[in-house]
Order: C-alpha cells, then sequence, then structure tokens
C-alpha cells in the first residue's frame, strides 16, 4: 500500500512552485549511507513504494531502509474528453515535494558496497537525479 | 587523540554579509568568525584547502596564524544543501588545557554474536557529548559489541573513556542494538520505516 496521509485539512492542493534548495532533511541521519536528490521534483507515492522494494529485496533483512520523504501532496486531474470548466478536477495521486539536497532514503546496518548496489538499483526507479551519500562523522 | 595539528593561515576581512561572502568564496576563502574568552570578535577568512584537510583529519582544534595568532576549537561548519562545499566556520578561541564540552563519534568494534546468528546492528545515536581538555579532544569513542547478542543492546555507559574524559550524555541512552531478523513471510510487506523531520 502506498503511502498517503490518513487524514488532510483540503483535499486539493494548488500546484506551487519548487525554488531554492533543501534547508532541512538534507543530511544522514537514522542509517549511515543514503540517496540524495540533486534536482526538484515531485515524487509519487507509487514511487516511493517502488523504490523500497526494490531496496528491500536487496538488504533482505540484512540492513534497515528508512524513507526520509512522505507524499502530503494530492495531485488533481481532469478526465480525459472533459470540456473545459465544471471546477478543479478530483485527486489523482500522492506525491512528495523533493528539493534540491533533501535526502530521499536512509540505509543501516550494511557495507558502503552493499549501499551503494542497493541505491544504484532503487536510483533506477527515481524520477530525479540522485546521488550516494555516506554520514559525515563529527 | 585529537592535537592542534593543523593550522589555519587567516585573513581579516572588513566586509561582512551576503554578497561580500559569496565575492570571498570565489577566491578560494571561507568566511569564519573567531569569539570566545570575552574578547571581541573578528570576522576572518581561512583557505578553502586548510579546512577540507582539517575535515579530513577530523580535527577539532586548530592554531591560527597570519592577522591572528591563537588557537580555536572548530564549533561549527555550515555546508551547502549538497553538503559539499564549506559555507562558514565558527572559531571559538580556546586554551588547550581548559575543558570543553564537544561532540565525539562512537566507533563500533568487532563483529557481535548477534549479528553472525542473522541479526542487524543498529547505532541508535553515532556521536556523544563529553567534557574533556581541549587539547586532548578523542577523536572518536571506541565501544565493543563482540558480546552482543540478538535483542542486546550497549548503553553509553559501556563506550571505553580515555583518562581525562566525561561523559555528559546520559549513561542509561542506548548507543548499539541488535535487531531479530525478520521471521519468514514475504520480504517486502513494510518493512521500511518511515521517518520525515
Amino acid at each position: 500500500m502506498a503511502l498517503m496521509p490518513k487524514r488532510v485539512k483540503h483535499r486539493k492542493s494548488q500546484r506551487g512552485r519548487i525554488k531554492g534548495n533543501a534547508t532541512r532533511g538534507n543530511t544522514v541521519v537514522f542509517g549511515d549511507f543514503g540517496l540524495q536528490a540533486l534536482e526538484g521534483g515531485w515524487v509519487k507515492a507509487t514511487t516511493i513504494e517502488a523504490g523500497r522494494i526494490a531496496g528491500q529485496q536487496y538488504v533482505r533483512g540484512e540492513g534497515k531502509l528508512y524513507i526520509r520523504i512522505f507524499p502530503d501532496k494530492s495531485v488533481t486531474s481532469t478526465p480525459l474528453e472533459t470540456r473545459m470548466g465544471k471546477g478543479k478536477g478530483e485527486p489523482d495521486f500522492w506525491a512528495a515535494v523533493v528539493k534540491p539536497g533533501t535526502v530521499l532514503y536512509e540505509l543501516g546496518g550494511v557495507t558502503e558496497q552493499q549501499a551503494k548496489v542497493c541505491f544504484a538499483r532503487l536510483a533506477q526507479k527515481m524520477p530525479v537525479k540522485v546521488r550516494f551519500i555516506s554520514r559525515r562523522s563529527v | 587523540m585529537s592535537v592542534s595539528s593543523e593550522i589555519f593561515n587567516v585573513q581579516l576581512r572588513d566586509q561582512t554579509g551576503t554578497a561580500a561572502s559569496v565575492r570571498l568564496r570565489r577566491t578560494g576563502m571561507v568566511p569564519a568568525v573567531l569569539y570566545g574568552h570575552g574578547e571581541t570578535n573578528r570576522h576572518l577568512a581561512v583557505p578553502m584547502t586548510e579546512i577540507k584537510m582539517a575535515l579530513r583529519h577530523h580535527t577539532k582544534t586548530v592554531t591560527l596564524q597570519g592577522a591572528v595568532s591563537d588557537t580555536a576549537l572548530l564549533s561549527q561548519v555550515q555546508f551547502d544543501h549538497l553538503g559539499i562545499e564549506v559555507l562558514h566556520l565558527d572559531l571559538v578561541r580556546v586554551n588547550l588545557k581548559e575543558q570543553v564540552e564537544v561532540e565525539v563519534s562512537v566507533s563500533v568494534q568487532g563483529e557481535s554474536v548477534g549479528v553472525r546468528s542473522g541479526g542487524i546492528l543498529l547505532e541508535n545515536i553515532h556521536s556523544v557529548t563529553v567534557r574533556c581538555p581541549a587539547g586532548e579532544i578523542p577523536d572518536s569513542l571506541l565501544l565493543d559489541v563482540n558480546d552482543l547478542d540478538l535483542g542486546g543492546h550497549k548503553t553509553a555507559a559501556d563506550l571505553v573513556l580515555p583518562p581525562g574524559v566525561e561523559l555528559l550524555t546520559a549513561s542509561e541512552t542506548v548507543v548499539v542494538h541488535i535487531e531479530k531478523p525478520k521471521g519468514g513471510g514475504s520480504e517486502v510487506e513494510g518493512e521500511a520505516e518511515e521517518v520525515t523531520e
């Protein structure tokens, strides 16, 4: 089951504009390695789920995968062959708004080599350019 | 033990603010500020290469030469949004014999019994706060996990502290634990942890 909010105040949101860089959620916090977005975009809930499955199948109980983004934006669409007007369309999917620098996934309990292979599989699914990062020690 | 081996050849900068800092960074220097010990703060420019060297060596205290002669503690390092370039440094004047409170990383040593039986070794916290003389800040604190079994954990009290180092993090804080492997079933069903800040 793809991620989505349990309850929202407003069912439909405006499209918005992605500007600026990530000033929070841009470092590895929970695991040892991470997958960082290099450009902004929307990541659909189904894409996050596809990435989770790809990563989980690789680590298979050896490590722990953390999802650092949540799809809290509803995106609406109007059905095909519909005349203009008649108001805003119905919610179509949920997406997470990603800015450059956002850490999408983290992995702990595995070696760097394993993490690189896992994130390489996972990166194939992502709609934004990503890079592999490690925890910065103090 | 970390010693003041890194030397920063600093210059004074008279211009502050965003635009001046951007211009400074283009010349290969990084804006920094030096404060502490009740003296006036100084706006400095530090060469990027020397900062990168200090970060690579996990240096905590540095010797300042050039426009200012002093010893300082690397208090805060600001990075860009991708965590690649250093944007700004906070330097605190320090005497190498005075007691300072710093974050020191935890280094896990050994292969635990639990991991050999299929468990996952997870680090709950990656650094602890300690108080020690500024000239004797350890690079990392060792934690031996050889005897850790499935479901077991090690707390901050189990860390090996060098002489003169006092632990400030609560001693009962769990540092690492071994998670039991998930039993049977589908390997892709709801196992990833969802964490957002």
